[in-house]
């Protein structure tokens, strides 16, 4: 078996992920949905992850937090450290401990991560009070300070409204505020705005950049989205069917995508490439089924720019520049015909 | 110009109970006096954020309600007087593609099935009309012949793109048709409603909140805040240089794949009112850096700026000249 056991390297990392493999394996069927994933990410650093939906984006943040299914979900190889400590290795109870605590998370539809029965204010309180010991008063004085922190006008009076009282954005800062009440290492942000509009959308992703700045939080952004990618991410890791394709800091990706998948994704954008009423330059087919071991590249048969080699078991990644890595074989094809690219031409 | 679909000062307003704690009878104007014009064969894209009016709207368009002010004509016909058969038969004119496409497919019932059902209705049930219809929108017998959840997002949406134009309509409603779809199957559904638009000479009206999908598919844009229209013009004017400050901060807001505006704050401020008592006068003018004592008291018309470019604000001439902005 082939893998790609080595990413970049990040000096001091918060979270490394190494070659983690899981398979979801149901009675007589298995599905391998992570591939040999690797990758870290560094102190006050905003990674993202990035791919369509079914491309294992949210399957890797779930295996790293443990909240899989034990039956079902089986890491077949791997580790993701926190700090040197590998998650995957740890019990359910120190698990408990850890998240909400040590990392801390979001998710995409911040009125069902609410409880509807609950204040804000006890829900974040609870939070603060389930891992350190506290009393409710201090809690409470905590919460309001999140409020604040996140910035929720008139932050006091909210601390006794429910959800269903709040808008949609306000409700995803108080996710945020209670995601970071007890001063977590890492914030794993799992499309934190896909059920937003755009002004609001605007205003939640210039606070997680403020927040980084600020308290130097380490995030992971889970999107599906390139243009979030681009406006917030130092680093970023093009996921298709359960690998990693490609990964490097933003502005290399853009300015010299090296993957067939990474170009085709940016081909097919509307408005950007806008002349109008042009065709839009499609992917064609779609995602292949995981329920085998694809030794080649996954996105040969999609792609453009994929040959017979493609097929065969695929080399190690190699490195284009500085951190920046790819899994293609074409990458310099790639490279070539992206040129003219008005994304790319826009970073170059 | 007379419009293949026009509406009338078209209004629709729901009345709320009244809370059991007191408080008289409120309403929400879902849709405030919007007159439009869409000519044959033109596609127009409505943009705006959730609880702007836009799919109350397109609703109104599609008359599933009824409007409590104005008049919609599609074609010639104001629908609004026909009952019964009549309207049944008038109903195959305009048709809708819907944003969930798994949702808005029996799923208990195969794609040819599905697309055989409608032409059923009117007595047209041919399976070679369905093989017809299953090639224009790319679908093979392997496809119809399978359940909506054996099939893929867009392979589904292609199925109610196929019922759509089953009845060979003149006007189709498009209501958010890519937003639960992936970029790369979103560009195939994009250039897939692009030429059927072109081979059957469709009026589009295409409601999205993506404003790179409106700038790519639509002729025309009108934008929507709080029931009303508030800027409507030719994509190219309306992206290159947007009058209204409600536009402006829409186009700042949207993330883009390049990095000319990475560190430039979005200018976005506030978040929308509620819609049942909206602010006086022009409802932006609370969330608006150029808002002035006029805003307050007159609501704005829209008035041409650039005919055929239109735009409600009253400040659009001061704010054109203290900004220089080009975001397209």
């Amino acid at each position: 078996m082939i893998d790609m056991t080595s990413h970049p390297p990040v000096a001091d990392p918060v979270l490394d992920v190494n070659n983690l493999s899981l398979e979801f394996a149901d009675r007589d069927k298995v599905t391998y949905a992570l591939d040999a994933v690797s990758f870290s990410v560094g102190e006050g650093e905003i990674v993202s992850l990035v791919g369509e939906s079914g491309c294992g984006k949210s399957v890797t943040a779930m295996t790293i937090m443990g909240l899989l299914p034990k039956h079902g979900a089986r890491v077949t190889s791997g580790s993701a450290l926190l700090r040197g400590r590998d998650l995957l290795q740890t019990s359910e109870r120190e698990m408990r401990r850890i998240r909400g605590d040590r990392i801390g998370m979001i998710f995409q539809d911040p009125m069902t991560s609410l409880n509807p029965v609950h204040t804000v204010g006890m829900q974040i309180s609870e939070t603060i009070r389930k891992h350190r010991r506290v009393s409710r008063g201090a809690a409470e004085k905590r919460a309001l300070e999140m409020l604040d922190l996140v910035r929720i006008p008139d932050a006091a009076s909210r601390l006794g409204a429910y959800p269903h009282e709040l808008s949609g954005g306000m409700r995803q800062r108080v996710m945020i505020a209670m995601a970071l009440a007890c001063d977590p290492e890492l914030l794993i942000a799992d499309e934190p705005t896909t059920a937003l509009d755009v002004t609001v959308q605007a205003q939640v992703l210039d606070l997680i950049a403020d927040l980084r700045r600020d308290i130097g939080m380490s995030v992971i952004l889970i999107t599906h989205d390139l243009g979030v990618v681009a406006g917030v991410a130092d680093r970023m890791m093009v996921m298709y069917a359960g690998r990693i394709v490609e990964q490097g800091p933003t502005e290399k990706l853009f300015a010299d995508p090296a993957h067939g998948y990474t170009a085709g994704l940016m081909r097919s954008l509307p408005g950007v490439n806008a002349r109008m009423r042009d065709e839009l330059r499609e992917i064609p087919g779609s995602v292949p089924r995981l329920d085998r071991k694809i030794e080649g590249c996954v996105f040969a048969p999609r792609c453009e720019f994929s040959s017979e080699v493609c097929l065969a078991p695929l080399p190690q990644a190699q490195e284009r520049a500085q951190g920046h890595w790819t899994r293609c074989i074409h990458a310099s094809a790639v490279c070539e015909a992206m040129s003219d690219n008005d994304i790319v031409r826009a970073w170059a | 110009m007379t419009g293949y679909l026009v509406l009338e000062n078209v209004g629709k307003t729901y009345t709320l109970k009244p809370s059991k704690i007191g408080g008289g009878v409120r309403h929400v104007h879902a849709v405030d006096g919007v007159n439009l014009e869409v000519a044959r064969g033109e596609t127009l894209g409505l943009v705006g954020e959730s609880g702007c009016g836009k799919s109350t709207l397109a609703k109104l368009i599609m008359h599933l309600e009824a409007p409590t002010g104005g008049r919609v004509v599609i074609d010639g016909v104001d629908h609004s007087r026909l009952r019964g058969p009549a309207l049944k038969q008038a109903r195959r004119n305009f048709q809708m593609i819907f944003q969930d496409p798994q949702a808005s497919l029996n799923p208990r019932m195969k794609a040819r099935a599905i697309i055989g059902e409608i032409l059923g209705n009117y007595g047209k049930a041919s399976s070679q009309r369905v093989d017809e219809l299953a090639a224009l929108v790319g679908l093979s017998d392997f496809h119809l012949d399978r359940y909506p959840h054996q099939l893929s997002g867009g392979q589904c949406q292609r199925i109610g793109i196929a019922r759509a134009i089953a009845l060979n309509p003149g006007l189709i409603i498009a209501d958010e048709p890519v937003s639960a779809l992936d970029v790369s199957i979103q560009a195939q559904i994009l250039n897939l409603i692009g030429r059927l638009r072109e081979q059957l000479d469709l009026t589009l009206v295409f409601i999205s909140h993506d404003l790179s999908v409106v700038s790519h598919v639509a002729d025309r844009v009108a934008v929507m805040y709080l029931g009303r229209i508030v800027e409507i013009g030719r994509t190219e004017s309306l992206f290159r240089n947007p009058r209204h400050p409600y536009t402006r901060m829409l186009l700042e807001a949207v993330p883009k794949p390049t990095p000319a505006k990475r560190h430039a704050r979005a200018a976005v401020s506030g978040e929308l009112p509620s819609p049942i008592d909206p602010p006086s006068g022009c409802h932006f003018r609370t969330r608006c850096a150029f808002a002035g004592d006029d805003c307050a008291s007159k609501v704005p018309e829209l008035r041409p700026v650039d005919s055929p470019h239109m735009v409600a604000c009253h400040k659009a001439e001061t704010i054109a000249s203290s900004l220089n902005m080009n975001v397209a």
